[in-house]
Order: C-alpha cells, then sequence, then structure tokens
C-alpha cells in the first residue's frame, strides 16, 4: 500500500505545535469519554449514584476537573482556528503562525474564566 | 451562503471511498459539539458550584424530553466525532494488518458505547433506572 511519508524531522512551529496539542488532547478527551460514560451507566440505583458522585467531589477530583477544562477548552478552541483555516483564508503564510497565537490567548483567556468557578467549588 | 453550503454537499456526496465526508462532518460534528459540550459542561460543572449533583437532580432534569434529546445527541456527535478522530490516528500511523482489525475493533467501541448511552439515559428517573 503507498501512503504520505512525511518527512522525517517536524519544525517546531506554532501550527505544528498547535496540531500535536490537539492530537493529544483529542486522543484524552475520547478516552475521558469512554470513561466517564463507563461509570454513569454502572450507576443505576439512586444511593450508589450518590455515593459516587460524592466520591468525585473532593478536592483531588475538583483539581482533575480543572485540568478536563483545559483540555476542553483547547481541543474547542483550537478546533474553531481550524475551520478557520479550512474555510476563512486563516492558513496564508503571511498570517498563519499569528493566528495561532491569536487563538492560544483566546483559549487561555477561557480557560481562566472557567477556572474560577471550578477553582471556588475546591473551597466550599 | 446556501449556495456555498450546497456545493459543499455536493462536492462530498458519495465519498465514502475518500473520506472526504468524514472529513467533513469532522468539522460539523465539532462544532455541534461546542454547543452541546460546552452546555453539558456548563450545566455540569459551572451553574452550581460547590454543590454535589445528586441522583434527584439528574432524574429531575432528564424527566424532560428535551434533556433526554440534548444528552443523546452530545452522545452521538462526541462518539463519532472521537471515533472518527481515532480513524485519523489509524490512518496517519497504521499501516500494516492492524488497520482492518482496529476500525473494526473502534465500530464495535462505538456501537458499544452508543447502545449504553441509550440504556442509561433513556430509562434514568426518580422512580430509578434500570434496577429501580
Amino acid at each position: 500500500m503507498s501512503y504520505y511519508r512525511p518527512p522525517a524531522k517536524y519544525r517546531w512551529n506554532a501550527g505544528f505545535v498547535a496540531w500535536l496539542l490537539h492530537r493529544i488532547t483529542g486522543l484524552l478527551l475520547i478516552l475521558y469519554l469512554f470513561a466517564h460514560e463507563w461509570l454513569i451507566s454502572s450507576l443505576q440505583s439512586k444511593s450508589s449514584f450518590d455515593a459516587a458522585m460524592k466520591a468525585v467531589s473532593s478536592p483531588l477530583f475538583k483539581l482533575a476537573e480543572i485540568g478536563l477544562w483545559a483540555v476542553v477548552i483547547y481541543h474547542a478552541v483550537n478546533g474553531i482556528r481550524v475551520i478557520f483555516v479550512n474555510f476563512f483564508h486563516a492558513a496564508e503564510r503571511n498570517n498563519y503562525n499569528i493566528n495561532v497565537w491569536v487563538f492560544w490567548i483566546i483559549a487561555a483567556i477561557l480557560f481562566v474564566i472557567g477556572t474560577i468557578p471550578m477553582a471556588k467549588g475546591l473551597f466550599y | 451562503m446556501a449556495v456555498a453550503i450546497r456545493g459543499f454537499i455536493d462536492r462530498y456526496k458519495g465519498s465514502g471511498k475518500t473520506g472526504a465526508f468524514n472529513w467533513f462532518f469532522q468539522r460539523i460534528s465539532g462544532v455541534a459539539l461546542l454547543i452541546l459540550l460546552l452546555g453539558h459542561f456548563y450545566i455540569e460543572h459551572f451553574y452550581a458550584p460547590g454543590t454535589i449533583p445528586t441522583y434527584n437532580v439528574v432524574a429531575g432534569r432528564l424527566a424532560s424530553l428535551g434533556w433526554k434529546l440534548f444528552d443523546l445527541s452530545f452522545v452521538v456527535f462526541a462518539l463519532w466525532h472521537g471515533i472518527n478522530g481515532i480513524f485519523e490516528f489509524i490512518d496517519d500511523y497504521v499501516h500494516n494488518g492492524w488497520r482492518l482489525f482496529l476500525r473494526a475493533l473502534f465500530w464495535v467501541i462505538g456501537v458499544f458505547y452508543l447502545i449504553l448511552a441509550l440504556l442509561t439515559i433513556l430509562p434514568f428517573s426518580a422512580t430509578g433506572g434500570i434496577n429501580g
């Protein structure tokens, strides 16, 4: 079978890093979805459901939740960037790398905004 | 706009062999997930910070058909988007006999999780789930 062989060396341009992070966060999200759905589907009685929800409301899980938010918001914002690259000419040579940085900053701002209510939840 | 969308549909119609439809629908489902996943995240994580979601709260929400449809469409789009993403990994990195096996495996996993979602969400009620 013939297929495209990527070059042996990748350049660490912003766009490449953005693509790599998109892959890693995507893989984390599908694995999380499998685990999440498996857990919820196993909690079919009121007592087991409430016991599990209490367990995942511990500070450790709350911190992990903030990590999940980081993964979700990166994948979502970079996904929007991919659509802009595909359909709205965001991949021109003169603006490509700067666009990556613009979307990274947007993702960082949204991450902080979402982290504030979740971090408050840590101290209840 | 309508002409542009029509153009896309025509271009990717009958494109099962090339994967172009999958490529295009990865974008469409991604946009759908912006609404569904971020909505889900808002309801579960931001709406009532510091409170623990109890069975009764979730059952109360899922008593409405609208929320059942919201959660089900979220699972359908998320599963399709995620497993299509895994198919992209397979296309990129697996070029030997494992290809067919891995694609078949993730088809089975996808259908399994779809059925699991239906069995979990549809009977979820205040009077108890599958086991009462």
